[in-house]
């Protein structure tokens, strides 16, 4: 398995033309540009996909992708048995090469199953109905005519050289999901998605420094990403800072904040950064463990739902949840959940 | 008058002066010598007023004055730049190329942009869109080329120096026709940076002068190291004070050598003057040897294989979007190709379609890489001589 | 060496990948003297050659400048004024339909 890398050539970019409004756009003018050309190797439009997000990750770990988009294109050579190559040019995103790929198969096939052939030519991708077209012959005039740039020098890499470039590569996404799992426990699913992004996985190694490293692989890999996700924003955009994770663990573990407010907290914290124990007060978060109070409101809990109680005496176990969840309501989440559940078997115990 | 005469005179008497003298012979004599395509007498004017100062309290740089006149394939800032082809009639350079920069810097006077063969394709100075280039010696005979009008203005007295550019002759060959001095700097000793590409591999910008000091003193502004072109060198020479100290006892023992495959097929005359100058060198002590260049009879055809092949390439920029009146099509590719049959002349369109075939996948191997291989004997055959020889010394037009 | 035969319908290809129209009287009178070129270059088969091709004259090798802050172009309005249309600040060059 792998994917075999022929060349890469390096170039700059000479700025962007817009076909349909004859707009030059030279603000990218002169940012240097690889050319990376693969091996066959890649064996189908799945694999494709995979490649590719394991090269952008890669590329991203390097600090050499620019964010903004079109900044990664591929141009994508596919041929089935019986057909020749079909080169299809600048496809922008990897959704859309899978997506090429994939009509093109079934484009293919159909063609030589009734009796067509196909014939080596240039296609393009349409991004909107997802489908590839044929560009017109004479856009695909080969000019395969080849002169060595006579104003730029050759550049020889030296084995010192090499080695320096290596000594200050940053790790790389695979060495670092390999040392996630050895040295923090994580499981798999948890480390995938903490690498999947460089600065979250940075951000979670912060984390780990102050508190248990499963807690906070889990609240960075599930919570928080969705957050930022769902926001459009990143550790390094959003207002969030390791900190505020640790505090927020020592909160649960100390029983003092609910998982239920822990996520809202998280929600809040990547907009506004305010602080823990801030905002537990300012929200009222701190759990309520006080048993006279706890009581309390059992107690009214119980009287304004005879009938729960009624069922639960009958044998109806459903019936201690709906009753747990009233309290939960009344507290806004704040009532502590072992304490509360173990009150309220006692009083219904009581009761009966 | 000399060169170091004139700089003499010009720290002493009145540039103004000096100046007005030019732009009247100009006025006199160009329309029909045709040696410029634009004049930019307000910045010469401006200029010179500004280097009158400097003489009076003596931060004058070197050129301190003079009248230069520039090839016009070499960017000078804010000032049209043809390339003597009507694909860029209307270009006006948006900056100066880096031997620009150093002329003005020492305070040279550019007077003007000189006429040239379209993108310097050609030897006579006539392929040029804006005319024909007279030689000043005699107008019934043409200047030569393709740095026709840097030759034409120093000769006719238009201009103190001129900058020209070489790959194979475009100096040397109006220099000789028109009597001046030429001279082709070695590949990468005067950056190209600013120069409109013709053959990147070869070609180079050089002086014109009435002398060898105008040569040396020009040659020692423009020539160095240039971070802009990764092809240059460093020059710590001073081509002047070579010239400047030179006596005639330094010919003494030095080593000369002409090859006689220089004579063959030669003009007479031409070829008793040669002899006659290789008989002085003789008489002063120099030793001259003849030697053989068994490979030059094909320097020829591999210069142009080459040429051709980065010329057809450098010119793919000429499309009409990036330069040059753009002439619709049915499509891009038509567009394009209508443009450039419209905008350039029968032996730049020659050389781009000889260039593109040789370079094409499948004759490349016929012609260009073997052109590329073959280059390394030429240069092998001169570098055994300058192995054992100080100078090689040969005629530069085999006939009149 | 075999000559390579210079035909009508090689002139009509170089001539589409060079991007360059020819009337028809060109196209005859470049095919002439291609040929006539092209045979006198083919002494340079005489040449023994190696295998080096030498692409460059000087040995400048590993040219590198320094990484620094990027100095803005002092001059964009000089390149503006080479084009008729710019819109928003963009140059507008015709479209390619």
């Amino acid at each position: 398995m792998g994917v075999g890398i022929w060349e890469i050539h390096i170039e700059e970019d000479p700025g962007r033309y817009e076909l349909r409004e004859g707009k030059v756009d030279l603000n990218r003018c002169g940012i240097p540009l690889a050319e990376i050309v693969t091996a066959p190797d890649i064996k189908s439009p799945e694999y494709a996909r995979e490649f590719l997000r394991d090269l952008l990750l890669s590329l991203d770990y390097l600090g050499v992708i620019r964010g903004e988009s079109g900044s990664v294109r591929a141009d994508v050579n596919i041929s089935i048995m019986g057909g020749n190559r079909i080169e299809i040019k600048n496809v922008n995103s990897v959704k859309g090469v899978y997506k090429a790929l994939k009509y093109e198969i079934v484009r293919q096939k159909a063609v030589l199953q009734r009796g067509g052939t196909i014939t080596m030519e240039t296609r393009h991708f349409d991004e909107g109905s997802m489908i590839t077209k044929a560009m017109r012959k004479k856009e695909t005039l080969a000019d395969y005519r080849y002169i060595p740039d006579p104003d730029l020098v050759p550049f020889y890499v030296s084995p010192e050289g090499l080695s320096r470039i290596e000594s200050i590569l940053p790790e790389s996404p695979h060495n670092k999901k390999k040392r996630f799992i050895e040295e923090y426990s994580l499981g798999e699913e948890i480390v995938d998605a903490l690498i999947s992004d460089l600065y979250l996985s940075d951000f979670f190694e912060e984390c780990a420094k102050d508190s248990n490293p499963l807690e906070a692989g889990k609240w960075c890999a599930t919570e928080l990403k969705r957050r930022l996700n769902e926001k459009n924003l990143s550790v390094s955009t959003s207002m969030i800072t390791p900190k505020h994770i640790s505090d927020m663990i020592d909160f649960i573990e100390k029983g003092e904040l609910s998982v239920k407010n822990a996520k809202w907290i998280i929600g809040d914290v990547v907009d506004t950064g305010e602080e823990i124990p801030t905002l537990m007060s300012k929200k009222n978060f701190y759990q309520i463990r006080s048993e006279d109070t706890l009581i309390k409101i059992l107690e009214k809990v119980m009287r304004e739902n005879p009938k729960a109680v009624l069922d639960y005496k009958s044998g109806n176990q459903n019936a201690l949840h709906f009753l747990f969840g009233k309290v939960v309501n009344e507290t806004e989440g704040r009532a502590d959940p072992s304490k509360t559940i173990k009150l309220l078997k006692d009083k219904l115990y009581m009761e009966a | 008058m000399f060169t170091k005469d004139l700089i003499e005179n010009l720290s002493c008497g009145s540039l103004e002066e000096q100046f007005h003298k030019k732009i009247e012979t100009i006025q006199k004599k160009d329309n029909e010598i045709n040696s410029f395509i634009t004049l930019c007498l307000e910045d010469a004017e401006k200029s010179s007023k500004i280097i009158q100062k400097k003489i009076n309290d003596g931060s004058q740089g070197r050129l301190s004055g003079l009248i230069i006149s520039i090839k016009d394939n070499i960017a000078v800032s804010n000032i049209r730049m043809t390339c003597g082809s009507k694909a860029l009639e209307n270009y006006i350079a948006p900056y100066d190329a880096t031997i620009i920069n150093s002329i003005k810097k020492e305070d040279g006077i550019i007077i003007g942009k000189c006429n040239m063969d379209e993108f310097a394709c050609g030897s006579d100075g006539t392929s040029s869109y804006f005319g024909l280039t007279k030689n000043p010696r005699n107008v019934d005979y043409v200047s030569g080329g393709s740095s026709s009008g840097s030759a034409a203005s120093v000769a006719a007295d238009f201009a103190d120096l001129s900058v020209g550019s070489d790959t194979g002759g475009s100096i040397r060959c109006p220099a000789s026709f028109c009597g001046v001095y030429g001279l082709k700097p070695s590949y990468g000793l005067v950056s190209r940076y600013g120069v409109s590409d013709m053959a990147m591999s070869m070609e180079g910008p050089g002086p014109f002068a009435k002398d060898t000091y105008g040569i040396a003193l020009l040659l020692d502004v423009i020539a160095g190291k240039d971070p802009r072109d990764t092809m240059t060198v460093d020059s710590n020479n001073s081509y002047l004070s070579v010239v400047e100290n030179y006596r005639y006892e330094n010919i003494k023992n030095m080593k000369i050598a002409y090859a006689k495959e220089f004579f063959e097929g030669i003009d007479e005359k031409i070829k008793n003057i040669i002899l006659d100058k290789i008989g002085i060198l003789e008489s002063q002590g120099a030793k001259i040897e003849q030697v053989s260049l068994p490979n030059i009879k094909y320097v020829i055809p591999i210069y142009y294989l080459i040429v051709f092949s980065e010329f057809s390439s450098a010119m793919s920029k000429f499309d009409g979007f990036k330069y040059g009146n753009y002439i619709p099509g049915q499509d891009i590719v038509e567009a394009v190709s209508n443009t450039r049959e419209s905008s350039m002349g029968t032996e730049v369109k020659r050389r781009i379609l000889l260039g593109t075939f040789i370079t094409m996948e499948e004759f490349r191997g016929r012609w260009y890489t073997k052109a590329l291989k073959a280059r390394s004997a030429i240069k092998e055959d001169f570098e055994r001589i300058f192995k054992t020889h100080d100078l090689l010394i040969g005629p530069t037009m085999p006939m009149l | 060496m075999a000559e390579t035969i210079i035909d009508g319908k090689i002139i009509e290809r170089v001539s589409e990948i060079a991007r360059l129209r020819l009337s028809e009287i060109e196209k005859e009178k470049f095919e002439e003297e291609f040929e006539r070129i092209l045979k006198k270059f083919s002494i340079i088969d005489e040449i023994k050659v190696g295998e080096k091709e030498l692409y460059y004259v000087v040995d400048n090798v590993n040219v590198l400048r320094k990484d620094s802050e990027s100095k803005p172009f002092n001059n964009i309005n000089g390149i503006k004024n080479n084009f008729n249309k710019i819109e928003d600040e963009y140059i507008i060059v015709p479209r390619n339909l």
